[in-house]
């Protein structure tokens, strides 16, 4: 009930619009040590876009976003994530998907989260990673951050582009 | 021992598992069903070799009693919390009051004497542009306007609260907060640690005692001087993006470490290097004036390995996000766009991934 009076609230005065995300907040974190990684994905759709959000993640269209429909989403959207460690495709394991309920999510006031570990078994020289899924939104943030074992060494160089949607790590060792 | 964003992924992963097969309601984020921030885990230790405070500590740990000797016995029990106390340690965010219930005794609830004995322990904590940093959320926050039902915005909503009893022999922790605000300070002898810091606000434009006010007009002003002053080259280092990004520190980051991006303090010229500090003694300038300067010696060691990044446009003032990231200092500005005009809206981090929440001092090994 708190979330319908906030919701409510929301179409009746400036500041209270000020929270509900009005656009999708799209991002991807990649965590990289010397020779492993993870990746989390985290989604808060927009408030604006709640039918666009019902679409994509409720399937059956029963009003709610259960874990057959959870993963359909998890795996679509990890389909589109390519990751490469020295050049050489990598395989995700153990993907997990968390997700606050459809009406929060509906009205940009919750977040779908991704995690998985990145199979890697050499140290790390180069990692691409480009992220391609617009379901919910075309743009990403990609937030790299390194574990403490990468930064007893000279830091890798994090290269941007002017398409936001991908990264590109190099070792400077 | 901090645990580290990565060991929070994995615990994550485990709860996932042991509830719907790798998928769950979220409880556990500030964003998922619940926006109460998590608890920070922190393995706080039984016994401490608590240094000889300095003065300054002195000042503050008797502001401290002498704003509790002005609370009740209720307020009292619900102002101080134990030291181990690691969800109420946590308890910040840039979101407003209802949606996240804090702890402590809030600021509307207060008698006028109680008020001037916590503007007294404010003053003495922080410096006076800090303490007027303050005021000016305050003020913006007042001229929000409550809709029905939750959130509760004003400047009645904010609260005080202590982890331990101020004294000069433990450690203990000083908290003062509500939407937009969080100011935390873990005090340990005569050493003090500020983080995280949680500033900004909406609106930053407001006018008090009829003087037009940019509440972070010091801090924006000397991020664009840096930027400007940088050459064709250095720009490419930092500018990462012509959009802004959104805060990553915020409540619930504990333990995390980012990546430093942006063009790195080795890099830069001894002006340049001014302008650097300029930025970041803009914001950890609201630290009494003391432990400021203790700070600012060991941030101004490290430049070298400081970076500076921004993403987003180059003007107007404030519409951009930037970042310094460097061994002992995380500083955020991170405009929030969502009222259609970015420079009036912002949620501001500093963190020392070094001694977030005293972690240096307070943390089992």
């Amino acid at each position: 009930m708190k979330w319908l009076c906030l919701v409510a609230a929301a179409g009746l005065s400036g500041p209270l619009a000020a929270h509900p995300h009005s656009s999708v907040d799209q991002q991807v974190h990649l965590a990289v040590g010397t020779d492993h990684a993870e990746v989390t994905i985290r989604i808060i759709p927009a408030a604006t876009e709640g039918d666009l959000t019902r679409e994509v993640l409720d399937q059956d269209q029963d009003g709610e976003l259960d874990s057959a429909e959870a993963r359909v989403f998890q795996d679509t959207v990890l389909a589109a994530l390519e990751i490469s460690w020295n050049t050489q495709p990598i395989t995700l394991v153990d993907p997990q998907i968390s997700a606050a309920p459809l009406e929060r999510l509906e009205a940009g006031q919750g977040q779908i989260e991704i995690t998985a570990t990145l199979s890697v078994t050499a140290a790390m020289e180069t990692v691409h990673l480009s992220m391609t899924y617009d379901g919910l939104g075309a743009e990403w943030l990609i937030q790299p951050y390194y574990f403490e074992d990468l930064q007893e060494g000279p830091l890798p160089r994090i290269l941007r582009f002017e398409d936001s949607n991908r990264i590109e790590l190099r070792s400077t060792h | 021992m901090t645990l580290t964003r990565f060991q929070k992924f994995g615990l994550l992963g485990i709860a996932a598992a042991a509830s719907l097969g790798g998928f769950y309601l979220s409880e556990m984020s500030a964003q998922g069903r619940n926006l109460q921030t998590p608890a920070a885990q922190i393995d706080v230790k039984r016994d401490f070799n608590v240094p000889m405070a300095d003065a300054q500590t002195d000042a503050i740990i008797t502001a401290a009693n002498a704003f509790l000797d002005t609370l009740n016995t209720e307020q009292r029990a619900a102002a101080v919390f134990d030291f181990a106390d690691n969800t109420q340690r946590a308890n910040w965010s840039n979101f407003p009051d209802g949606p996240v219930v804090r702890q402590g005794v809030m600021r509307g609830n207060m008698s006028e004497t109680q008020l001037d004995a916590l503007n007294t322990l404010l003053r003495t904590a922080l410096s006076e542009e800090g303490y007027q940093n303050v005021l000016y959320q305050l003020a913006a926050e007042e001229s929000l306007e409550n809709g029905p039902g939750e959130p509760n915005f004003g400047d009645d909503f904010y609260y005080v609260s202590f982890l331990g009893e101020p004294a000069l022999d433990v450690p203990w922790m000083f908290q003062f907060g509500g939407h937009h605000l969080a100011i935390n300070v873990t005090v340990f002898g005569p050493d003090l640690s500020f983080s995280p810091m949680l500033t900004g606000g909406e609106p930053l434009r407001i006018n008090m005692n009829d003087k037009a006010v940019y509440i972070t007009e010091k801090e924006t002003t000397a991020a664009a001087a840096l930027i400007h002053s940088l050459s064709d080259a250095q720009k490419k280092e930092a500018i990462r993006s012509d959009k802004a990004i959104n805060l990553l520190l915020g409540p619930g980051e504990f333990g995390t470490t980012l990546a430093p991006e942006g063009v790195k303090g080795s890099d830069l010229t001894d002006s340049q290097r001014a302008l650097l500090m300029d930025v970041i003694k803009a914001r950890l300038g609201f630290i009494n004036a003391d432990d400021f300067a203790a700070k600012m010696a060991v941030v101004g060691s490290q430049l070298d390995d400081t970076y500076f990044g921004w993403w987003g446009p180059e003007a107007p003032l404030g519409a951009a996000y930037f970042r310094v990231t460097g061994p002992s200092v995380v500083m955020e500005y991170a405009p929030q766009d969502l009222d259609a005009d970015p420079t009036n809206h912002a949620h501001n981090m500093y963190r020392d991934p070094q001694n977030d929440y005293g972690t240096m001092w307070i943390a089992a090994e």
